[in-house]
């Protein structure tokens, strides 16, 4: 609890704000996942029923696309309300995850997990392709740079598939 | 009980493939016509009904002979009847999608969907018909997904992985022949491996091309668009052989009492073309002249290696298991034998024209066609009817009459004749995907028309003996 809070505090701060926003790159792969990360942390007091996984699940991915938008980022660092909106979703996504998912059958896991592996590719190619700018406030060579991450995020998750299909499960 | 209700919806996926196929035949058949210049369709409604024959054809034999695998594999591993049904659900709403994209806002970009046709296609038709198609498309794939990735979740339980469901641990020397997987587990281990990654790489692609309809600014690389397009295509139409051999090996060995067991050669061919089945893709590139020189040699060198190992070793396999069995031929175990022998030639003409020069001169002509219609026509689609035919009689006892036997051999002929006609227009240079053939053109396309009719009529008798599965009442059952 109280890790979860402080590194919320932490992300909130102006210059912390200042200084990870101020970069595509930092942006997106350092504030963002530790924003999931609050909420991953925050400890889990209530044991959730089966029934509700799949409204907290629904919720998640909603989310979750909503934020995959570029434009959303890009709102969120002019609009007040959209930066709001994304430090109190963040986290929410990270608490409703990590209460939720080991409900989730191999298969809902295994699909999420494939759809995200196509979706990583998907962005990787976008933002390393594209010639025209897609946020507006950050530069072309930046995007380059997610590209790339997202490309290598592509690469080690199709490896990790690779290992669970071909290497297997040890229990079984 | 179960069983039954398996069986029923596993027969639906038989007979909703089985009438597509058919309602596809009569779109190829008035595009003969219309090449033959019998008929007037106009190029816009050609291209559609290109769009809705490719797709229909790929999507409806897919959808069927995952139904066939899954008939024999779930005898083997334990499969989700829910996600069965699920992907049978997308591929409906898909194919909805399709159709009204294709017929109510002229979308014919042609099944391969090639960025940036999608998008720019000179006004013949809008974004709301490429949104609807690609969206369509993308369900159907999602659905599929599924299904592998259960198929493979089956299969990693009972095998431990799936490196262990190709057996290569066998391979290895780790474990003797005896402990090697069943064939339908090897088989469909290797469809779950090439068609998971053809869906993935397909996804990505169509959401690619869905962002570059919705926004035109956002370009991409469109040799690294085409690359992945086929990566998808070809190796999701190829995965349906695969799908549909297994029908191959479980009906001779039913019928002959011989089990067809998996030895170390059965399995390293297996494992040989998954491999190359994701690989040779590249052979639809060769004209290409700026992809990397390594690819398109590896391409065409693997290409003739592709489905070698699996077709000498399936074909060697059912002389061997049927020889002095003192088989009793019926349609079912007739339809199979005729498949291998569909395949095997269907491949030579690929063989063909996967080498470089002949390719340059080839490509692109309806030579392409004639083998894949070869081989599809004479052999997957074969083996669906095979497994109809095997399903009526093992579950039903519906009687064969002389008219089904007729039916095969119209059906035989025919679709031979349709296979060679478009052989005989590549040999003259007739170029494929046009909807307009000058004079000279035009006999092989009228006379294919006509052969087409009778693959129809023939077609339609299959159809209409499994039909009965539905309502046959099974008098030994009854009893
Ligand atoms: C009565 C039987 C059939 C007839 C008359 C027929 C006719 C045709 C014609 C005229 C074309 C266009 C050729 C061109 O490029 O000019 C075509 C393309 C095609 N056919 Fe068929 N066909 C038949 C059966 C099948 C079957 C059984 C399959 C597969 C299972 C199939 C799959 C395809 C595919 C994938 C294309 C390529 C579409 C494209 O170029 O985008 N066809 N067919």
């Amino acid at each position: 609890m109280r890790l979860s809070l402080l590194l919320y505090f932490l992300l909130i701060l102006p210059i912390s704000r200042e200084v990870l926003e101020s970069y595509m790159v930092t942006h997106m792969f350092v504030q963002l996942p530790l924003l999931y990360a609050v909420g991953m942390l925050f400890p889990n007091r209530k044991e959730y029923k089966t029934r509700h996984i799949w409204s907290n699940i629904i919720f998640v991915l909603g989310l979750l696309s909503f934020w995959m938008v570029p434009r959303t980022l890009d709102d969120a660092l002019v609009n007040t309300y959209t930066e709001i909106l994304k430090f109190i979703s963040l986290p929410l996504i990270g608490y409703l995850w990590k209460v939720s998912w080991r409900h989730l059958s191999e298969m809902t896991l295994a699909f999420i997990y494939t759809q995200l592996v196509s979706m990583c590719g998907l962005f990787a190619w976008l933002y390393l392709d594209t010639p025209i700018q897609i946020c507006n406030n950050y530069l072309i060579n930046e995007q380059k740079i997610v590209g790339a991450i997202y490309l290598v995020i592509t690469i080690f998750m199709c490896g990790y598939l690779l290992k669970i299909a071909f290497i297997g499960n040890k229990k079984t | 009980m179960q069983t039954d209700s398996n069986n029923k919806l596993i027969a639906n996926y038989l007979f909703i493939g089985g009438l597509i196929v058919f309602v596809m035949m009569l779109f190829g058949v008035m595009m003969l016509l219309t090449q033959g210049g019998v008929i007037q369709l106009g190029p816009a409604t050609f291209y559609q009904f290109l769009t809705i024959h490719g797709t229909g054809m790929i999507g409806a034999c897919a959808l069927a002979a995952s139904g066939v695998m899954w008939y024999f594999l779930n005898k083997h591993v334990v499969l989700s009847k829910k996600i069965f049904i699920t992907n049978l659900i997308c591929f409906l709403i898909g194919v909805v999608m399709v159709i009204v994209g294709v017929f109510s806002f002229d979308y014919a970009s042609a099944w391969t969907f090639l960025y940036p046709l999608p998008t720019l296609s000179a006004k013949a038709w809008g974004t709301i018909g490429a949104l609807l198609y690609l969206f369509g498309m993308l369900i159907i794939g999602i659905g599929f997904l599924l299904l592998f990735l259960d198929i493979g979740r089956a299969i990693i339980k009972k095998q431990g992985s799936l490196a262990k469901g190709l057996g290569w641990d066998i391979i290895s020397g780790k474990k003797s022949e005896k402990d090697a997987p069943h064939v339908a587990i090897v088989a469909a281990t290797m469809v779950t491996i090439v068609d998971v990654v053809a869906l993935l790489v397909g996804a990505t692609v169509l959401m690619m091309n869905i962002i570059h309809t919705i926004n035109p600014a956002y370009t991409f690389d469109p040799l690294l668009a085409k690359n992945f397009t086929y990566a998808f295509g070809h190796v999701f139409a190829n995965s349906i052989i695969y799908m549909s051999v297994i029908v191959v090996y479980e009906l001779l060995s039913k019928y002959t009492n011989r089990q067809w067991k998996a030895n170390k050669v059965f399995l390293i061919a297996w494992t040989m073309s998954t491999f190359f089945t994701l690989i040779i893709y590249t052979h639809h590139l060769l004209m290409d002249s700026v992809m990397p020189r390594w690819m398109l040699i590896t391409g065409q060198v693997l290409s003739y290696a592709n489905g070698l190992p699996v077709l000498v070793i399936t074909a060697y396999g059912a002389l061997m298991i049927v020889y002095k069995s003192g088989i009793k031929w019926d349609i079912a175990s007739g339809l199979t034998f005729i498949a291998m022998f569909g395949w095997t030639i269907g491949v030579v003409p690929a063989i063909v024209d996967a080498t470089i020069v002949v390719n340059h001169v080839m490509h692109n002509t309806k030579w392409v066609p004639g083998h894949f219609h070869m081989y599809m026509g004479l052999g997957a689609v074969v083996m669906l009817f095979a497994f109809m035919y095997y399903l009526t009689k093992v579950d039903k006892q519906i009687p064969i009459t002389k008219l089904d036997w007729a039916a095969l051999y119209c059906y035989l002929i025919s679709m031979f004749l349709v296979s060679m006609q478009f052989l005989v227009s590549g040999a003259i240079s007739t170029p494929r995907r046009w909807a307009t053939h000058i004079p000279e053109w035009m006999g092989p396309a009228l006379f294919g028309g006509i052969a087409g009719i009778f693959v129809m009529i023939a077609t339609s008798i299959f159809i209409y003996h499994f039909m009965n599965y539905f309502f046959y009442k099974n008098s030994t059952k009854d009893s």
